[in-house]
């Protein structure tokens, strides 16, 4: 068999047969001179080659200094220097210690430590006076640490066992809260080669044959005659950064672009928004639990928006009131407070825009959508997301009907889900009636919520001056996301590490490679 | 939303069917629930109720009840909700006092006597109380329940606004008597509820015939009163708050669950100025359903006698064909009807959803996306053409990472005034921490990383009073041994370019840049300057645990298209 080594490859295995027994990686990678990087680089070629065979000798563990053991270090233990201050003034009392350092909590925790040791006690009024010197496996422990400056990091296996046991208790007491020092298990490897796959003779370099192509070897044509050295195939080649799209925002825009091409025209609007808007526009009463300060995210300052149309409002406050023009409804019967109709949040529901897009004389027949995102209050976990974009929209139409409606959504489980089995529930939103729960079946998952729609009631559209019934619908496109990138965590939607979205990326690109799916 | 915890026993029990587990659900699409959890094991069973409007179906009797089609689980007419013998001639009453109408003026109550109430019965009485008075009576502040075993008082009954020290008695669960504002101090329910009350000077209680104290409205009832028990075959229950209309409807509920148990009511008079009102009212709202809505709403030819059929279906008391429309009354247990319409999607669940054929929108529109989208669309085009992969990062974050870790002000930033925790209290106003901090949580994914974003950020103005501002920013990140302000400032002026514009660098001295290697970004259209490039500075770098030489730059889009300029 013949093989196409890479240079470091060829080290390694040169190295690899002066020890036909094998021998441990890290004597390996000194005996070579590579840096860790390379090294290991070059053992796992040769281990997925199957020329090596790993074992694992034995696992040690690596004692460093964290960061307060750095620190401890170099200014002295809180211990001693506790003790310190005592000798320079006898009168010292606990207040004035702590006042005297930037981190009392360090203090009150090393005070209450010699306390307990029978060092230090505490007399009436605060003062402190030492009762004993510090004990033997403190001070011993100290050592150990401070040796650590000199030499990093210890190895816990190769200390005597006493030693072992002044760090190991140190670390008990300490390695929780403060993190004095570090203990990283690292794995001792022993490589040996496989013989029966690679003779000597397999390494040799002919150094007749040429290396990489340059500019000078093209120029003066000392290529004729010569033949080039043959790469490795095997050699796995260096991953670029790609430049690409999020893999999110790639769904969106999937998302909008078959939106569009259903003849939907996008809407855009505001973040921060109205009460009115986001709710009294859509006949939420004001009394409603989903007004609650504990299921919307209000601003601090400015408080009130100044602009709020008197006319559009007061036909909107008839509606809640039922009081004056009610368009035939008997409204909340409830007071409507004005104040509250101008209090600033965070858009909650993509309907905002909706009710917006229907106070500012829509195209009629119009059909319009938003991408829009929206805030919900939750604590943040696998399933809920502080932040998510909502499929919004609504169809203009004469004649616009629940079969209709039933009609789009069956559009949409189709499009937009890839779905043939749809299944629709009655529901409850306080600004649609009839309200429908669209329902599809998932290949793997099974059934599964696509969103929501309804007609709007005549109290929304009515006193936005609407006459043409109106369809509205939501879709749950987070989810949707979830499921095409892989994702059990929502919270990787909005992942700021490059593997997570790599992962996804490629996720996303197996998931088109399953076919007929549609987004 | 309202979930209700019950048997499948009790569910069967009161349906008189057979609910076998896989069809429960599809079944509870008539009430707009869905089954939460269920132990096949015990039979215990969490149903989520959806219609935050009808709070007859947040109870098991009210959901068994419409399964039913309105018919009461006692197999007796509603008719006989008073029972069939004749009530005597003057009913019990509560007196109501001028001294209480300024703290909660409103009452109403009624007697039920029956066989026993039952386990399951009690069990569902005291989860109906809790879930009426804390979801539907707003924690209490709308509406308040109380109910009572009726031998342990004597009408009538007075109910009246007294002075917090004035009054004292053994509330439920403590051993010794108390003053009402005590009671606020130290009873646990007094805490939960004392904001209801604090700001009143009187407050209500509600005391029987001899003076005996019953309960004090909307916080605890009299340790004298008793506990209601399952073996209790007579009850007093009553109801206290603001509005009448929500008082009888939470009566009317309370006594048609207790009908479903096999309970009989008895009426109770509320004497208040001098009117008299009798509870609970069995007669539900009236509602003219003008012909012509049932088929513009379904979108097809609806059939009148069907119409009358589905509605009596879901428990509609009566339904009359008139000349103009349908007159229809529905069940006194409801009060959800505001618009005709609402009776039309009664019809439409009765008939059942997937009954009808969807049909397509047939008007044709053009569709279109949002002017900003393209500008959107070309930055992303050109920073993924200079290999540059985009972020997505939540809009909410700290004010720290917002502001201290780039080593800015904070009057700029728009906080959340009751933020769910720190981490995401404010909203951002810029783009600049996540690059940094996605940069700082990559430092082992293969370099060079190029990184940027797109998105909305908010600014909080200095006017008086201040208003926000919403703007659409990109910003950009570069990361990698040699790093430098030249590499990234080529790639912004050319993309600058590629948008139009001839762009330039002035000084600019801010942190988080290395000073005299930062500017502010330029062009000949804009006085102003546009944004922002400059290197980290190694202090900066260390803050955020970032061990590479690093470059930012952000623009603000809004100025380099102005007509997409920020909404206020």
């Amino acid at each position: 068999m013949s093989w196409n080594f890479h240079p470091l490859e060829i080290t390694l295995l040169k190295e690899l047969f002066r020890h036909p027994e094998g021998e441990r990686e890290d004597v390996l990678q000194s005996s070579t001179g590579m840096d860790t990087g390379q090294f290991q680089m070059a053992a796992g070629w040769l281990k997925a080659k199957n020329l090596v065979v790993e074992t694992v000798l034995e696992i040690r563990t690596e004692i460093s200094l964290a960061d307060a053991g750095h620190q401890y270090v170099e200014e002295g233990f809180p211990e001693e220097w506790i003790l310190k201050k005592l000798s320079e003034d006898p009168l010292l009392t606990l207040d004035s210690l702590r006042k005297s350092v930037g981190d009392p909590g360090q203090i009150s925790k090393a005070i209450g430590e010699l306390k307990e040791m029978g060092v230090l006690s505490i007399l009436p009024g605060g003062r402190l006076e030492q009762k004993a010197p510090l004990p033997d496996h403190l001070t011993g422990a100290f050592r150990i640490i401070r040796g650590l400056r000199e030499k990093s990091p210890l190895i816990l296996e190769e200390l005597s066992r006493e030693d072992g046991e002044l760090i190991g208790s140190f670390q008990r007491k300490r390695g929780k809260g403060k993190g004095v020092l570090r203990f990283d298990a690292r794995e001792i490897k022993h490589l040996k080669l496989n013989s029966q796959m690679i003779r000597p003779e397999d390494l040799e370099i002919r150094e007749d044959l040429l290396g990489p192509v340059t500019t000078e070897l093209i120029q003066n044509r000392s290529w004729k005659g010569k033949t080039f050295r043959p790469y490795s195939l095997d050699t796995p080649p260096p991953r670029p950064m790609m430049g690409l799209v999020h893999p999110y925002r790639d769904y969106l825009e999937l998302v909008r672009k078959q939106l569009v091409r259903l003849g939907f025209e996008e809407m855009t609007g505001p973040i921060v928004e109205s009460e009115f808007w986001n709710m009294d526009a859509l006949f939420i009463p004001q009394t409603h639990p989903a007004r609650d300060i504990h299921d919307i995210y209000f601003v601090r300052e400015p408080r009130e928006t100044p602009d709020l149309d008197p006319q559009t409002a007061a036909r909107v406050r008839a509606v809640h009131s039922g009081e004056g023009e009610t368009f035939g409804s008997r409204g909340w019967r409830q007071p409507f407070n004005e104040k509250q109709a101008r209090r600033l949040l965070l858009r909650s529901q993509g309907t905002a825009l909706s009710a917006r897009t229907l106070a500012s004389g829509p195209r009629v027949p119009g059909k319009y959508f938003a991408l829009a995102r929206c805030f919900r209050y939750e604590q943040v976990d696998h399933t809920h997301a502080v932040d998510f974009y909502q499929a919004e929209g609504i169809v203009i139409e004469e004649g616009a009907s629940f079969r209709t409606l039933l009609g789009l959504l069956t559009l949409f489980a189709r499009e937009v889900a890839g779905a043939r089995d749809v299944h629709f529930k009655p529901a409850y939103f306080p600004f649609t009636e009839p309200s429908v729960e669209v329902h599809v079946k998932h290949p793997q998952l099974g059934w599964m919520e696509l969103g929501g729609a309804g007609l709007f009631r005549p109290e929304v559209l009515l006193p936005l001056g609407v006459k043409t019934p109106v369809i509205a619908w939501g879709l749950g496109i987070d989810r949707m996301a979830m499921m095409r990138l892989g994702l059990s965590d929502i919270r990787d939607l909005f992942s700021g590490s490059l593997h997570t979205l790599q992962a996804m990326t490629l996720s996303r690109a197996k998931s088109r490679q399953g076919a007929h799916q549609s987004l | 939303m309202p979930t209700l915890e019950t048997t499948i026993r009790d569910l069967e029990n009161l349906t008189g069917m057979r609910l076998p587990v896989d069809k429960l659900d599809q079944l509870l699409d008539w009430v707009k629930g869905e089954v939460k959890d269920l132990d096949v094991k015990t039979g215990s069973l969490k149903i989520e109720l959806n219609d935050t409007n009808r709070p007859d179906l947040w109870t098991v009797e009210g959901i068994a009840r419409q399964l039913r089609g309105g018919r009461s689980a006692s197999g007796r007419p509603w008719s006989d909700l008073f029972g069939t013998v004749k009530q005597a001639a003057l009913p019990p009453v509560i007196r109501v006092q001028e001294t209480v109408s300024s703290v909660r003026p409103r009452i109403g109550g009624f007697i039920a006597r029956g066989p026993v109430l039952g386990e399951d019965g009690l069990a569902q009485l005291i989860q109906t109380q809790e879930r009426l008075s804390e979801l539907y009576g707003r924690k209490r502040a709308d509406v308040a329940i109380g109910i009572y075993p009726l031998r342990s008082l004597r009408f009538p009954l007075s109910y009246e606004g007294v002075l917090p020290e004035s009054v004292s008695f053994v509330p439920l669960g403590f051993e010794e008597e108390l003053t009402l504002g005590k009671i606020l101090e130290h009873h646990p329910k007094g805490k939960a509820y004392h904001t209801l009350l604090a700001s009143h000077q009187r407050f209500p209680l509600l005391r029987d015939y001899t003076g005996a104290v019953l309960s004090f409205p909307p916080i605890i009832n009299a340790r004298s009163t008793g506990e209601v028990a399952a073996e209790d075959q007579e009850l007093f229950i009553e109801a206290t708050g603001h509005d009448p209309e929500r008082i009888s409807l939470v009566i009317n509920i309370l006594a048609a669950n207790l009908f479903d148990r096999g309970f009989t009511m008895e009426p109770v008079m509320v004497e208040e100025e001098g009117t008299l009102t009798l509870y609970p009212r069995p007669e539900g709202p009236e509602l003219l359903v003008p012909s012509g809505l049932p088929d513009r709403v379904a979108g097809e030819r609806v059939d009148s006698a069907i119409f009358r059929q589905k509605l009596l279906d879901y428990g509609y008391v009566s339904v009359d064909i008139k000349a103009d429309g349908y007159l229809v009354r529905a069940p006194f247990y409801r009060d959800d009807l505001l618009h005709p319409v609402d009776c039309v999607e009664d019809f439409l669940i009765s008939r059942g959803y997937d009954s009808f054929e969807p049909t397509l929108p047939d008007s044709f529109t053009s569709g279109k996306e949002a002017p900003s989208r393209i500008a959107e669309d070309l930055v992303r085009q050109l920073m993924t053409g200079l290999g540059f992969q985009e972020l997505l990062s939540n809009v909410l974050t700290s004010l720290e990472r917002d502001t201290r870790d780039l080593g800015r002000p904070t009057d700029h930033t728009v906080e959340i005034d009751n933020p769910v925790s720190r981490q995401f209290g404010v909203v951002r106003s810029t783009l600049l921490s996540f690059l940094l901090s996605a940069e700082s949580q990559s430092s082992r994914f293969p370099y060079p990383h190029r990184l940027f974003e797109i998105g909305e950020v908010l600014e909080k103005t200095a006017d008086h009073p201040p208003r926000v501002r919403e703007k659409m920013m990109f910003a950009g990140l570069l990361s990698h041994p040699q790093a430098s302000l030249s590499e990234l400032a080529g790639m912004v002026f050319e993309i600058l370019r590629y948008m139009g514009q001839e762009p330039s660098l002035s000084t600019l001295e801010t942190p988080p840049y290395i000073p005299g290697r930062a500017g502010s970004v330029r062009i000949a259209s804009q006085a102003g300057p546009v944004g922002e490039i400059g290197e980290i500075h190694p202090e900066w770098l260390e803050r955020w645990g970032i061990r590479m030489p690093t470059v930012l730059f952000e623009i603000n889009m809004g100025l380099i298209y102005p007509d997409l300029a920020g909404k206020s």
